[in-house]
């Protein structure tokens, strides 16, 4: 069986555009560590592979005025390693750093992590809570969408046929905000998410703001808004709106059972999750 | 479709052909004949089959040979000074009895290179999470951290 039939090594954005553009079955290549699994599985074949990990603009982190800027064939060890990520945006650093083990790290990218759409995806619930966007492209056309909108179930995006995804472009948190990770899985290294909870806090006239993403808890990661209107503009935080947050979660996630944990088990997992980072966030917020 | 490529491997040209989904640590083994890096799990989760590529540890299992070119591949045959001296790591390896079976123990001192090449004098924890990735069955560890934060030492010029 030949899996991949042929392999491209564009040097531009626009030579891998036009690649996919011209190639009927074409799999997009940065790191491997996900599609090579999927090859080995015979999930793909008879691809055309077109590997991005040569195309240096797709491998920068900037940061301007307006935004922070992750290219998406970096690699989750830069992400980790990156001191551009401060304040609020630390909590990507830390969402990287607990991603499998430093030699996928070193060869995995956020793209990627991203792209493979796994509910459980790392990097998805802390690129929520900081509302990020993802800047697709093809050879027609290019468009930025809010992250929530990009996935669609398990393994499943908005990318369309000859789609790339290029940048992730996160506004920065508004300022005097307070943000967390808090991932669950028996094992700290090599393992999935059982959940994955992250909060940002700010205070807008006094009144507590909050976004909250969630991954592993339903089929994609999601944002949980109604916890979110439920807090805010609230003074504060005490043990009864922790238990009024959580409540409202517990009626937003679809979690299932699976070989990790079960769907109660998980349930329970992320009302916790959710009332420790809210809590912590809030101290931090003083 | 076969390519013609060439790979730089323990500062070393070789010119090969490969079909596209051939994956590095096939090559380096099979091909090539560098029977140091060891196919464990075959999926990433091992270890076993880890080599340095541009400094950095990967697991070669899941890495295509054909997308290596232009950066260069260490593997545990690279590591020795000469024929007569040791890496201080695989030094410290066999002095501190870190070797059982061998078959995790160049995966685990290329991470460890990579480790003592960042940082000279890590920490138990700086240790733990640097070979996170590569899995033993015989040591238990503690042997392997040992040799480790000696070959840090030794390295460093201490005793």
């Amino acid at each position: 069986m030949a899996a991949i039939q042929n392999y491209l090594k564009p040097d531009t954005l626009e030579e891998a555009a036009a690649l996919l553009a011209d190639c009927d079955r074409a799999a997009i290549i940065a790191g491997g560590t996900d599609l090579l699994l999927q090859l080995q599985a015979g999930k793909v074949s008879d691809c055309t592979l077109v590997d991005i990990g040569g195309i240096a603009e797709l491998a920068k982190i900037l940061l301007t005025e307006k935004e922070l800027s992750i290219g998406a064939a970096t690699k989750l060890s830069e992400v980790e390693r990156s001191n551009l990520l401060t304040g609020s945006f630390e909590m990507l650093k830390t969402a990287a750093s607990w991603i499998g083990s430093p030699q996928i790290r070193s060869m995995a990218t956020i793209g990627g992590n991203l792209c493979n759409a796994s509910p459980s995806a790392d990097m998805s619930a802390p690129l929520l809570a900081l509302d990020a966007r993802v800047e697709l492209r093809s050879n027609r056309s290019q468009r930025t969408i809010s992250l929530v909108d990009f996935f669609l179930g398990p393994s499943k995006t908005v990318l369309a046929p000859g789609e790339m995804l290029t940048a992730v472009r996160i506004p920065h948190p508004p300022a005097h905000s307070a943000s967390t990770y808090r991932k669950h899985s028996p094992r700290r290294a090599m393992d999935l998410a059982i959940v994955g909870v992250s909060v940002l806090m700010w205070r807008t006239d006094h009144q507590l703001q909050v976004r909250i993403g969630l991954s592993a808890i339903a089929p994609t990661p999601i944002r949980a808004r109604q916890a979110e209107d439920y807090l805010s503009g609230r003074s504060s935080l005490d043990e009864q709106v922790l238990e009024g947050a959580a409540a409202s979660v517990l009626e937003e996630i679809r979690p299932i059972s699976d070989i990790r944990a079960s769907a109660r088990y998980r349930e329970a997992m992320a009302a916790l999750l959710t009332k420790q980072a809210l809590a912590e966030v809030y101290a931090r917020l003083g | 479709m076969l390519f013609d490529i060439v790979l730089t491997i323990n500062d070393r040209e070789h010119r090969l052909q490969v079909s596209p989904d051939e994956r590095l640590v096939d090559v380096l083994h099979d091909r090539l004949g560098l029977t140091g890096t060891k196919k464990g799990c075959g999926s990433g989760d091992c270890g076993a089959c880890t080599v340095l590529l541009d400094g950095s540890p990967i697991v070669s299992c899941l890495q295509l040979a054909i997308a290596c070119q232009g950066k260069p591949i260490t593997t545990i045959e690279g590591l020795a000074v000469d024929d007569e001296h040791l890496h201080p790591l695989q030094e410290a390896f066999i002095r501190h009895g870190a070797v059982q079976c061998g078959f995790c123990t160049p995966g685990m001192i290329l991470s460890a290179k990579k480790l003592l090449d960042d940082v000279p004098d890590p920490d138990d924890a700086a240790i733990r999470s640097a070979l996170a990735g590569n899995l033993c069955r015989c040591t238990g560890y503690i042997k392997i951290f040992d040799a480790v934060k000696s070959a840090g030492q030794a390295i460093r010029g201490g005793s």
